[in-house]
């Protein structure tokens, strides 16, 4: 098989959680791990810094120290933006199928 | 690495069977019900046209319905510009329809779409020695259409390359840009596959005009450049080859036949607005006359052009028998529905000179029926060779995906005559190989006239319901 040109973006953008996490940091600019894992009951911290590390990868968040903590913010890869746009657009496609247009028939 | 599944929802107050009848016929209903297709039935091809980000122009996409289960579910894949894969299904809701849509998009539309807004996309890891082979290829714009079988014809030649043992142990990879089917984001693409990746050579299957927009980026940075399709080919570079077809090798033979066949003299050109459909009309000149005919008329459209109704209006008022189109990808594609549909196809026979079995399917079999095209390579072909290459393009795509058409079988040659000379030069060396596609034998034999500039092998095939009718081929 040919090896697909891996995109860490997509791989990053592919799980809920990791939109969920860049929907949080859009809202609240910067978090600590454990404020972030406070918004999700379900998953171990644990968890929650490993879906960190996959966006920080892709830079879709950053990573800075500020004292003895560690907080995330927004990285400079808005392939987030893009995802958001494309739920829209499929989203409309039905959307649109409640108002037929009035032209048609 | 996961796909990325997005989901919706949504009740109507229409009984289910009406609303499944919808699909495919909602003018104006939304891009996905509003696509266009001539029949809805497994097999058939779609065009349509979804919604651009902020400010951009709507996405032309391509695709294929893949299954119909006939007022529950519909199955569609998207091939252009980038994969996915949409399920639609239909349940009654009392008295209305509950239609739940599933897309699951594949790797290359995030990427695809970051590029398309202007935002920077992270680059592959290196991951162990590779001869990285680019191909630049149309997945959107006018000539989108050609993409999705060019860029798996340079799968298939890679895999089966590495099955063979790669170039002497080490593994061909495929990169794969978009040029759009403009010189900007050819440009572009060609930068970020020479100067981001660092692939070791380019195949263009582009129009010659995304050709021009890189070959000084070539030249600059002394990039083996290999342009596959059809062309009017270019100045002998170093590193710069032209590969396929000239107008001349495809209209030295059929115009004076397609003349005796329909005891016509006149003929009309038709074409898009840069230099390959000009270079057509220089050759057509020239072989029209040889052959005792005459030119009537002449026109040349812009890209994305859809109103063909003062072109088909001057075409009837000439009275020309035949025409000669130089159109490019879906312009060719509404350009022939449109000329079937004002009745031409009957009093004006065709030589379409880029109508390859992929352009074909999405004319549609009533509107191609009777369209002549010359190319080097069609699925019908029956030669042994063509036969086993689409029985393994079948089994790695699937049945419904596009056919190895004539621009995606020069992606696959062209890979595998760079393959052939970089194991004859033992080298990926751009120098090594260029010098060794000028003068080896063996692997890269059967390509050679290409490479030697000698006449192209053309077939002349004639379009009809389900495919092409091969007239001639030469032996």
């Amino acid at each position: 098989m040919t090896m697909a040109e891996p995109e860490y973006a997509f791989a990053a953008l592919a799980d809920p959680t990791r939109r969920a996490i860049l929907r949080i940091l859009r809202k609240r600019d910067s978090l600590t791990v454990g404020a972030l894992a406070e918004e999700f009951p379900d998953i171990t911290r644990a968890g929650v810094s490993a879906h960190l590390r996959v966006l920080r990868h892709a830079r879709l968040v950053e990573e800075k120290r500020s004292g003895k903590y560690r907080v995330y913010s927004l990285g400079p890869n808005r392939a987030d933006e893009v995802v958001k746009f494309l739920s829209e657009v499929y989203r409309q496609s039905l959307e649109d199928l409640q108002n037929p247009r009035q032209d048609e028939g | 690495m996961g796909d990325l599944v997005l989901t919706a929802e949504r009740s109507v107050a229409e009984p289910l069977a009406s609303a499944f009848e919808r699909f495919g016929h909602a003018s104006g209903g939304g891009w996905l019900f509003g696509l266009s297709c001539d029949v809805v039935a497994p097999g058939a091809v779609v065009r349509f046209s979804m919604p651009g980000p902020a400010s951009q122009a709507p996405i032309q996409s391509t695709g294929r319905i893949v299954e119909v289960d006939s007022g529950r579910r519909l199955v569609l894949h998207q091939e252009s510009p980038w994969r996915s894969r949409v399920v639609l299904t239909f349940d009654p809701d009392g008295a209305g329809t509950r239609v739940r849509l599933r897309a699951v998009l594949a790797d290359d539309c995030v990427p695809w779409l970051m590029r398309a807004s202007g935002l920077e996309v992270p680059e592959p890891a290196e991951f162990g020695r590779a001869v990285r082979v680019g191909v630049l290829l149309p997945l959107s714009g006018a000539a989108g259409v050609f993409g999705r079988a060019a860029h798996n014809a340079g799968e298939l030649a890679v895999d089966e390359l590495n099955a063979d043992g790669g170039i002497r142990g080490v593994p061909l990879r495929l990169y794969v840009g978009d040029d759009g089917t403009n010189r900007a984001t050819a440009r572009r693409e060609f930068i970020r596959l020479v100067d981001l990746v660092g692939c070791d050579v380019v195949i263009a299957m582009t129009t010659s005009e995304s050709m021009a927009a890189v070959r000084p980026l070539a030249e600059a940075r002394g990039t083996l450049l290999l342009h596959a399709p059809a062309s009017e080919g270019g100045p002998a570079g170093d590193r710069i080859f032209y590969l396929g077809e000239r107008p001349a090798d495809q209209l030295e033979h059929s115009v004076p036949l397609l003349m005796a066949e329909t005891g016509g003299r006149g003929w009309f050109i038709v074409g898009n607005d840069y230099s390959w459909p000009r270079s057509v009309a220089r050759a057509a000149r020239r072989v029209i006359d040889d052959a005792g005919g005459v030119l009537l008329g002449e026109r040349y459209l812009p890209f994305g052009c859809q109103d063909f109704t003062a072109v088909l209006t001057a075409i009837q008022a000439t009275g020309a028998d035949h025409l000669i189109s130089a159109l490019v990808g879906t312009d060719a594609v509404a350009f022939e529905r449109a000329s079937f549909a004002a009745g031409l196809r009957a009093r004006v026979r065709t030589i379409a000179m880029l109508v390859d079995d992929v352009c074909r399917e999405h004319i549609g079999d009533d509107a191609a029926t009777g369209i002549w095209s010359v190319l080097d390579h069609f699925t019908a072909l029956d030669d042994v060779d063509n036969q086993r290459l689409q029985r393994r393009w079948r089994q790695r795509f699937g049945l419904f995906s596009p056919p190895l058409s004539s621009t995606a079988k020069s992606v696959y040659d062209v890979v595998r005559l760079y393959a052939g000379a970089a194991r004859a030069a033992r080298s990926v060396d751009p120098t090594d190989v260029a010098r060794t596609l000028r003068i080896s034998r063996g692997r890269a034999g059967a390509m050679l006239p290409r490479v030697l500039g000698e006449p192209r092998r053309t077939c002349i095939a004639e379009a009809v319901q389900g495919g092409f009718v091969v007239r001639e081929a030469p032996a």
